[in-house]
């Protein structure tokens, strides 16, 4: 009796229980000593109760003016400030940190992955170009609708000396060059610039001096500039390397100056930018050349690219005999957009689909926290009826709320560097000026505002279901249990259909993404990949001047490499299926010529040495294989693959058919006779089913950069020290590079969709059991709160299956519904996905069903276990 | 301008302040006391519980109707005495008149027996 008086004196505010404790003590033991004299046990009961109500009802009325009293004073604090909402949300996070464990976990997953894709997101794709006025900046290249390409000496010069709409005009191309250097001999990367490419981009230098005008002159001494990187590992960071001689390409460069560390995306990942040679054209073409240009300030884009179109429309009749395409022209391009137009579509895709698992998590975050607060109704209540007003309550729990964003946020943070450092490890190969990603202010301010966008979205839920419960009164004893009030309940089933409503386009894209890529698995390379290895050689003109070196090598290093024990065959290509072709050409038909004006069909043309069709096993369909006498000889002849033939010739045969190369035009151009029809082999990617290949006999021309293609009968990786040998007995002093199975050249052309596949098929299964452990939550509480209906049901001869149909048809009402709006979510958010399909449609069924079955059973099963112990009930216990 | 009165206070005088303070009319009394003088009185119908007459107690303290008296015997030390103040006296009989003002106009309405209450 006393412990529960001194309970209920403690509901009083202090300054009261200080001054009439002992007072009301001393009455109420008084009173019940007289009390029990004259009605005995029950008059004392009766006593108790009423004197148990009226100091609860008085304990709320003292804490109520006692609220006033503090309001009224003017300068005093309103009490439960800020300061110790935070104090009492602290301490509710200690009372049950296995929820506070669930809850900061799942934010900062949420939070982590969304701040990791967003800081890429920021550094690739909006933060300008580290360059000094980055705006101004663009790319100018060939465009000829709806292909772009580079640019012909001719349009550079043309360029260069025409315009008047830009301050500088540079221009460059790249290749692999050749460094020597006593015993050291190593494939580096070159971009080949014109005089003002450093001061176009406005980039300064470590050391020594940029180029200068001239330097870049017909006859002008051989000058280079190198990166910072390869100072370091090639010239020892020799601090008076400006005036020393590096060997490129078994030719002399003067190194003139060294770049800093850090550079810009146009520089980054090249080691060496010798002074390209400008002569004099003789024809417009190839195209090799791409101008960089910085745009005067009195220039618009639009006016500088208008000015471009008038010096194209200039040029074209002067150029017309090798160049007969009217509808080309040149197109200004941003820089940035040049740089990073490609990766935006993968990057904004990531981005939706981080934030959809950022979004599922807060939901089920807001739904645990839905469900906290109706098991702590009573404190609540208490709280009220302590004097807590509504907008306090309500603080309280938004407090709580943002606390444990604000911690889901920090972890999310740590956890953010660890995801920005594997994403700069992993995906530096497809996106560009990852380098430049760091989680900086920008990065930060996003955090916090998703961080607080979080904590509302979960945390206001609870704050206004929270108010319907003060109404009544809900001080009810510790034992009975606390019932969700309808609005909760309403909005814990809302929360667990948004769930699935966001799961679902997930699903939905990682299924189109998992199909596109098993579809691109499946294709038909055209050659048979097992047991042959390819290495990239390059000769250099300063030791191998004349086609007839260049043959004579070719064919010593093919004999050497043949005669290896356990090598079947090998053969010589520029090209490496299924995706490098880097030499594609416009071409002309006899038969049927191309309008003047119109563009010709252009096709990758792929050189081959003779045993090319027979070391990959390719099949011949028509006529012939190239032979060892088509490399000699005047007339040209190439073999084409089936869709060259099916394309140009339908349904005819193309042995014997003649076309024109690459823009020659009148009767003195040579005709190509194509001798035979091949079997398709895929060189322009798995999944382009669009052009023809023309092959052409490799030794006509001076092939310098070819690749070896080995057969062997065994493991073909094993060779590969042998082949070096071999090489390196014929010149030890060039390298061999790119060493590659076939196999891996398969792997390497799927790795791209399937790490795009992987990454969403990892978000989408991640929210999905985020979800499911939603519904699961609602059912087992579903369950607990009817516990004695399904009693009586199971005791009045109710079926436990058919209890156990009816809790599961109930969870999957809520799915279904969720579902029905993922669908629709689904559909609408399908063109983010559309790009980088293969052989899909957006709104492929298959995957909308494949996405339902999969996201129906794990919910189903997430509904089975509280079915199945509601079809346990013990229908005894349950009434007791 | 209207002054407020201490008695027209924002708590205003409620029926157990004005027991309270008509059980005091007698003399010096304790809570207890103060309780029993109420019980009698209204024969049973009125029974306080602790907490409506200790905050009554602490209403009319604070607002200077009633006041704490030191305790004369050291038996029970945190028995406490009340005492009316004036102003008590004075809001106790102004109540009292409102409440016979009251009785006068619903016997003149014929409520209530002449003889009666």
């Amino acid at each position: 009796m006393r412990r529960l008086l001194r309970a209920l004196l403690r509901l009083f505010p202090r300054s009261f229980r200080g001054r009439y404790g002992e007072q009301i003590e001393d009455f109420l033991a008084e009173r019940t000593a007289e009390v029990r004299r004259r009605d005995g046990v029950m008059g004392v009961a009766r006593l108790w109760l009423v004197n148990a109500g009226d100091l609860v009802r008085a304990a709320v009325a003292e804490h109520r003016i006692e609220r006033r009293r503090r309001h009224r004073v003017p300068t005093g604090r309103a009490p439960g400030g800020t300061g110790r909402d935070l104090r009492y949300a602290a301490r509710m996070m200690r009372r049950d940190p296995g929820f506070a464990l669930v809850v900061i976990g799942t934010l900062a997953l949420g939070i982590g992955s969304t701040t990791a894709v967003f800081s890429v997101v920021r550094g690739v794709l909006l933060q300008p170009l580290p360059y000094p006025e980055p705006d101004r900046l663009g790319i100018i290249r060939t465009s000829n609708p709806p292909n772009m390409f580079p640019l012909s000496l001719v349009d550079v010069l043309a360029i260069e000396t025409q315009q008047t709409a830009f301050d500088h005009v540079a221009a460059f191309f790249s290749r692999g060059v050749t460094f020597n250097d006593n015993d050291i001999a190593d494939r580096v990367a070159a971009r080949y610039v014109t005089a003002d490419f450093f001061s176009t981009l406005g980039e300064p230098m470590a050391l020594g001096r940029g180029f200068a005008p001239g330097d870049d002159a017909v006859g002008a001494p051989r000058t280079v500039v190198v990166s910072h990187g390869f100072w370091r590992r090639y010239l020892a960071a020799d601090p008076n390397v400006v005036g020393r001689s590096v060997r490129l390409d078994g030719d002399e460069h003067t190194v003139i100056g060294v770049l800093p560390p850090e550079t810009g995306p146009l520089e980054r990942d090249f080691d060496v930018f010798p002074i390209a040679d400008l002569p004099e054209p003789t024809r417009k073409g190839p195209f090799y050349w791409t101008a960089v240009v910085h745009r005067s300030p009195e220039w618009t884009a639009e006016a500088a690219q208008e000015q471009l179109h008038q010096i194209n429309d200039r040029i074209f009749p002067i150029w017309q005999a090798s160049w007969q395409q009217a509808s080309a022209t040149w197109a200004l391009q941003d820089l940035r957009e040049y740089l990073v137009g490609r990766t935006r579509g993968t990057l904004v895709l990531l981005l939706c689909a981080v934030t959809f698992v950022l979004l599922v998590g807060c939901t089920n975050v807001a739904n645990l926290m839905l469900a906290r607060a109706t098991d702590r109704t009573n404190e609540i209540a208490i709280r009220a009826a302590m004097g807590a007003t509504r907008s306090q309550l309500s603080r309280q729990l938004l407090t709580e709320a943002l606390l444990f964003a604000a911690l889901g946020g920090g972890v999310g943070l740590l956890l953010a560097e660890g995801g920005v450092r594997a994403l700069r490890a992993l995906g530096s190969e497809y996106i560009p000026r990852l380098n430049e990603v760091a989680l900086n202010g920008g990065v930060l301010l996003f955090t916090l505002g998703i961080t607080v966008a979080a904590g509302l979205l979960f945390g206001v839920a609870p704050a206004v279901t929270s108010q319907a419960h003060l109404i009544g009164g809900n001080l009810t004893s510790g034992t009975t249990r606390v019932t969700e009030s309808r609005g909760r309940r309403a909005a814990r089933r809302a929360f667990v259909v948004l769930q699935f409503a966001l799961t679902f386009p997930l699903l939905f894209g990682a299924g189109l993404l998992l199909r596109s890529f098993a579809e691109l698995e499946g294709v038909d390379p055209g050659f048979d990949a097992s047991n042959v290895v390819t290495l990239r050689y390059s000769l250099p003109t300063a030791q191998y001047p004349e086609r007839e070196d260049i043959n004579r090598f070719w064919d010593q290093a093919a004999e050497r490499i043949g005669s290896i024990p356990g090598v079947l065959s090998v053969a010589l290509s520029d090209s490496r299926p299924p995706r490098e072709s880097p030499d594609w050409n416009n071409f002309d038909l006899e038969d049927t010529p191309t309008p003047p004006g119109a563009a010709q069909p252009v096709s990758p043309w792929v050189t081959v040495s003779p045993e090319f069709f027979a070391t990959l096993r390719v099949p011949l369909l028509r006529g012939r294989f190239l032979g060892q006498a088509d490399r000699e000889g005047a007339a040209e002849h190439v073999v084409v693959d089936e869709l060259w033939q099916e394309h140009h010739f339908p349904g005819g045969d193309a042995v014997g058919k003649r076309f024109l190369e690459g823009g020659c035009t009148g009767d003195a151009c040579p005709r190509v006779t194509v001798v035979g029809v091949v079997g398709i082999v895929k060189f322009a990617g798995l999944d382009n089913s669009e052009v023809g290949v023309i092959y052409y006999p490799a030794g006509r021309g001076p092939n310098r950069t070819m690749h070896f293609f080995v057969r062997a009968a065994g493991d073909p990786a094993a060779l590969v020290p042998q082949i070096r040998a071999e090489l390196r007995a014929l010149d030890p002093t060039l390298p061999v590079t790119a060493v590659a199975t076939a196999r891996d050249l398969m792997g390497a052309a799927l790795q791209q969709p399937r790490y795009l596949a992987t990454v969403v098929a990892l978000f989408a299964v991640t929210a999905l059991l985020v979800a499911a452990v939603g519904i699961y939550g609602v059912m087992s509480y579903f369950v607990q709160r009817h516990w004695r209906d399904i009693g009586i049901r199971i005791a009045l001869g109710g079926a436990p299956q058919r209890v156990f149909g009816s809790v599961v048809g109930q969870g999957m009402t809520l799915v279904a519904i969720g579902s029905a709006a993922g669908v629709a979510a689904s559909l609408a958010l399908s063109r983010l996905v559309a790009g980088f399909l293969f052989e899909v449609s957006p709104a492929d069924p298959m995957a909308l069903a494949a996405a339902a079955a999969f996201l129906g059973s794990i919910a189903a099963v997430a509904c089975c276990a509280p079915a199945y112990r509601a079809s346990r009930v013990d229908p005894v216990a349950a009434l007791k | 301008m209207v002054r407020v009165r201490r008695s027209q206070a924002r708590e205003g005088l409620t029926p157990v302040m004005f027991q309270i303070l008509l059980a005091l009319t007698d003399g010096d009394s304790h809570g207890y006391a103060i309780m029993k003088s109420i019980e009698e009185r209204t024969g049973g119908d009125m029974e306080l519980g602790a907490g409506t007459l200790y905050r009554s107690l602490k209403q009319l303290m604070d607002q200077d109707f009633i006041a704490e008296v030191k305790p004369r015997t050291v038996v029970h030390r945190q028995r406490r005495s009340y005492r009316l103040t004036p102003a008590g006296r004075k809001l106790a009989r102004r109540e009292a008149e409102k409440l016979a003002g009251l009785v006068e106009w619903a016997r003149s309405a014929d409520l209530l027996d002449p003889h009666g209450a």
